[in-house]
């Protein structure tokens, strides 16, 4: 491949314009012969590349630096609606063509928003690029925004959120959960947003919301797989080069402070079960219990294996589902245990056992050989997730997003590596006592 | 680098690749649900979820131990006509991974404790699809449409046949599924083929003899007419609807033009399902169409979810659509795009090495052979719209339907019972034994 500062000299030379300068931001090594590039144009657009010739397949992925917790109160969902009208069409590909071309090649495409980030991405055939880069660039510099299918979207969004959370008991207690322990925080409301905000966006909020947060400075591009980088970053240079620069508002700031009292909820829903939520106050992904806290999370409940999953599923078949989750924010946010307890018995008693164990992590460090079971499940897991193309570009795209560091899911696996027993019941006990924790149950209606 | 070559007389397919130290091993068994004796429905499944639970000597526990200490991950999942016991794990523990997985598929204990304890959980996990609206709507589509032929009969049982497994059966369902004529054996990742080769020898020898049984599955033949089937759920503001017909087979000459033409009507987000019912209306988030897979006709399907207030115009255009569809065919545009997206998509079930090995796996079992695999693109590319048209023609019967709706009885009873050419509307309640 060529020298990466002297390609990003050439295209620089080669425009006037000083949005369409090309920087080399340098390269990290990304498992085994590979390397991660990263680049920025003039006007802020971050491009990560990573040249991988296994199978004729290119991941082409637009991550955006915008999420749920970055929005009003009142305009709940905002930022996942604003994902479904990224298909609403441009004068040059009107709604529904972007779709149809993309298919037409075999692409797989799709969006997602979580909390603080959007992601769009195409999956293609290696000769295809050139139209996914066409289609992005052009949808992000020239969206068409018709109140017709403003409309008809809402519609769509209103059914999404019917069978995700409407209709869906662990949606509904889910939804209830993290409102009662984030209340106002920035991940307090759910990202497909309150029923009522979805009702009331007008297109002008749409449109307030694209020149607010659809901006080059916003934007990180990922492309990963069999392509010829010269020819994909001059085909970049030319295709962005009209946007520009916008001022982005700070993020929210989070709220320090941590419940001092335990908070219960009670719901009756349609289930055939008991269920109990739970909810502790967690770190962010940068935080180093944030590594400690995943690994006790698999420790204990990742699967048959894991400590509390064979006691309360396995062994006193107390429980049927149980599953714990840190979710990888860029703030402080939740550690997560859901539990279904077994038919005609009550989840009190799984609860009660599970409190057990609990106090126990927090008492005394994990000993014999767990923690390297937990290790090596971590590794395969890791690894696993980056055979494919589209795999590879989603761990660079999240980690640059969240931790600006395209190969970080190595560093990560290295920290899980590395921690020890104490280092466990540190977090433990930091983060796992119950007086700060939410509680939601679930009565079968 | 894509090899086969024979183990005791079973295929071992090898996707070589060592781009990760990772690989992926794979022992699958023909002879699926389908060995389930009557009124032993999940019999099968029940002794290949007992696999996973110890060996003589090393109970369930120390196995999940031994596997998580291995970096390895094995899952069993059963097919109507095959058993697969997926791993992967850590390269650099393949051995004692390829040593363990063997001892579980060929000297498991079957304890009948562990019997006892799988039995509540399937138990369990049956009352749990009543808390899904989705696969609740799926189980009682099958049911309705294919009745008391296998293809209707739940892989996993019912509570009633679950119910009546004793240990004698399972060990007799071992024995008749786990015999020499039955392996077909996949690796995929950073092994070699000699490496493959003396794991297999080292592990694998000696398997044991049994005339390989032709399981054969009779057509199925489905009731005339459209019958609805309400599956009541009060407090619903969404419906969960599906429909189904007789669909094709794996072996179909008409399996290229059916595929192309199914893809056009509900298999991409294009296609003319979506357009009309998510993309103009907004009526359901998803409307697709799917095409199942047997040596027999399978079923075609076709789901929504659309809010009870719209499930009845929604039927009605679907069932509209499904009739114009059969009459007509796909559009020159719509069958033009269908085969591109087919032919082009192609490349992501063969970008990865545990991809790869997964399509020839599947077609060893379907006995479509590799051949199947080569001339895919080039099959698809052949199809013509009058090709599509004759196999929708030949295949599809849009007025022989079974219809399934979760969702509010009281509404959906007469809002469907008002559909064109409905015969039947029947009524259960969403907890009622399937």
């Amino acid at each position: 491949m060529t020298d990466p500062t002297e390609l990003a000299r050439r295209l620089s030379r080669s425009t006037g314009r000083r949005h369409s300068k090309l920087r080399f931001e340098g390269g990290a090594a990304f498992g085994g012969d590979l390397e991660v590039r990263s680049w920025r144009f003039g006007h802020g657009l971050r491009v990560k590349t990573l040249v991988d010739r296994s199978a004729p397949v290119v991941s082409y992925q637009t991550w955006l630096g915008v999420g749920s917790r970055h929005e009003a109160p009142g305009k709940t969902g905002l930022a996942h609606f604003f994902e479904h009208l990224m298909f609403s069409g441009t004068e040059r590909f009107p709604h529904g063509e972007l779709d149809r071309r993309l298919e037409e090649v075999g692409a797989e495409s799709n969006a997602a928003t979580w909390t603080d980030w959007t992601c769009y991405y195409e999956n293609l055939p290696a000769r295809e690029l050139p139209l996914a880069i066409t289609l992005e660039a052009d949808r992000l510099t020239h969206l068409v925004l018709d109140p017709a299918n403003v409309e008809s979207e809402r519609e769509v969004v209103l059914s999404e959120r019917r069978d995700r959370v409407d209709d869906d008991v662990e949606g509904r207690a889910s939804e209830a959960l993290w409102s009662t322990l984030l209340g106002e925080s920035p991940y307090g409301h759910p990202t497909i947003g309150w029923e009522a905000d979805i009702r009331g966006y007008t297109v002008a909020d749409c449109r307030a919301f694209h020149r607010t947060w659809y901006a080059p400075n916003n934007v990180t591009i990922v492309v990963a797989g069999d392509f010829e980088e010269d020819a994909v970053l001059a085909r970049l240079q030319e295709a962005y080069r009209d946007l520009s620069p916008a001022r982005l508002p700070d993020g929210p700031a989070s709220s320090s402070r941590r419940p001092k009292r335990e908070r219960r909820v009670e719901l009756a829903l349609p289930s055939s079960v008991e269920r109990v939520l739970l909810g502790w106050p967690g770190p962010a992904f940068s935080d180093p219990d944030w590594v400690a806290l995943a690994v006790l999370g698999e420790l204990l409940f990742g699967g048959r294996h894991a400590r509390i999953y064979r006691d309360l599923v396995l062994d006193r078949e107390l429980a049927s589902e149980l599953y714990a989750s840190i979710p990888p924010f860029a703030l402080p946010s939740i550690f997560e245990v859901a539990i279904g307890a077994r038919a005609g018995r009550p989840v009190e008693r799984a609860l009660e056992a599970l409190d057990r164990h609990l106090e126990r992590v927090c008492r005394e460090p994990v000993q014999g050989d767990e923690l390297e079971a937990t290790k090596a499940r971590l590794e395969l897991s890791m690894l696993s997730a980056l055979e494919s193309a589209h795999g590879k570009g989603d761990q660079i795209g999240f980690f640059s997003q969240i931790m600006d560091e395209p190969a970080g899911s190595f560093r990560r696996l290295a920290a899980y590596q590395a921690l020890t027993p104490a280092d466990l019941l540190r977090a433990a006990r930091r983060w796992l006592a119950p007086k700060g924790r939410a509680v939601v149950k679930v009565k079968p209606s | 680098m894509s090899t086969r070559f024979v183990h005791e007389g079973a295929p071992v397919l090898l996707e070589e690749s060592h781009a990760l130290p990772l690989v992926d091993f794979v022992v699958a068994l023909r002879g699926g649900a389908l060995l389930d004796p009557v009124g032993q429905e999940g019999l099968t499944r029940m002794m290949a979820r007992l696999l996973r639970r110890g060996v003589r000597g090393q109970p369930a526990a120390e196995v999940d131990q031994a596997l998580a200490l291995l970096g390895g991950r094995l899952s069993v999942t059963i097919a109507r006509s095959s058993i697969r016991l997926h791993g992967s794990v850590l390269a650099r523990n393949l051995e004692p991974f390829v040593a363990l997985v063997a001892r579980l598929v060929r000297e498991p204990a079957l304890r009948t404790g562990d019997l006892a304890r799988a039995k509540r959980r399937i138990a369990d996990e049956l009352r749990a699809v009543r808390d899904d609206d989705g696969a609740l709507a799926d189980r009682h589509l099958r049911r309705l449409l294919f009745g008391d032929h296998p293809y209707g009969l739940p892989v996993g049982g019912t509570l009633a046949s679950i119910r009546a497994i004793r240990r004698d059966d399972v060990v007799a369902q071992h024995t008749r599924a786990v015999h020499r004529g039955a392996f077909v054996f996949g690796a995929a990742g950073a092994v070699t083929q000699d490496e493959l080769a003396r794991l297999l020898s080292a592990h694998f020898a000696d398997l044991p003899t049994r005339g390989r049984e032709r399981l054969s599955v009779p057509a199925p033949k489905i009731a005339k007419g459209r019958r609805v089937l309400i599956v009541d759920k009060k407090g619903r503001s969404q419906t969960q609807l599906g429909m189904a017909t007789l669909g094709i087979k794996a072996k179909d000459p008409h399996y290229f033009p059916f595929a192309v033409a199914d893809a056009a009507f509900g298999g991409m987000f294009t296609s003319r399902l979506m357009q009309e019912v998510r993309a103009k209306r907004g009526w359901s988030y998803g409307a697709s169409s799917q095409i199942g897979v047997g040596t027999q006709r399978e079923a075609w399907r076709v789901f929504s979810h659309p809010s009870v207030e719209n499930a009845h115009a929604c039927a009605a255009l679907e069932l509209e659509l499904m009739e114009r569809y059969v009459a007509e065919g796909p559009t020159v545009a719509e069958l033009r795009r269908a085969k591109r997206f087919l032919a082009g998509s192609r490349c992501f079930e063969e970008d990865t090495a545990a991809h790869r090995l997964d399509l020839r796996l599947s077609a060893e079992l379907f006995g479509v052979g590799d051949d199947h695999l080569a001339r895919y693109r080039r099959s698809i590319r052949a199809v013509t719209r009058e090709d599509a048209q004759r196999a929708l023609q030949a295949r599809l019967k849009p007025r022989d339907l079974a219809i399934v709706a979760v969702g509010a009885a009281d509404v959906l009873g007469p809002a469907l019972g008002a559909l064109p050419g409905v015969t039947e509307v029947r009524t259960v309640a969403f907890d009622a034994p399937i």
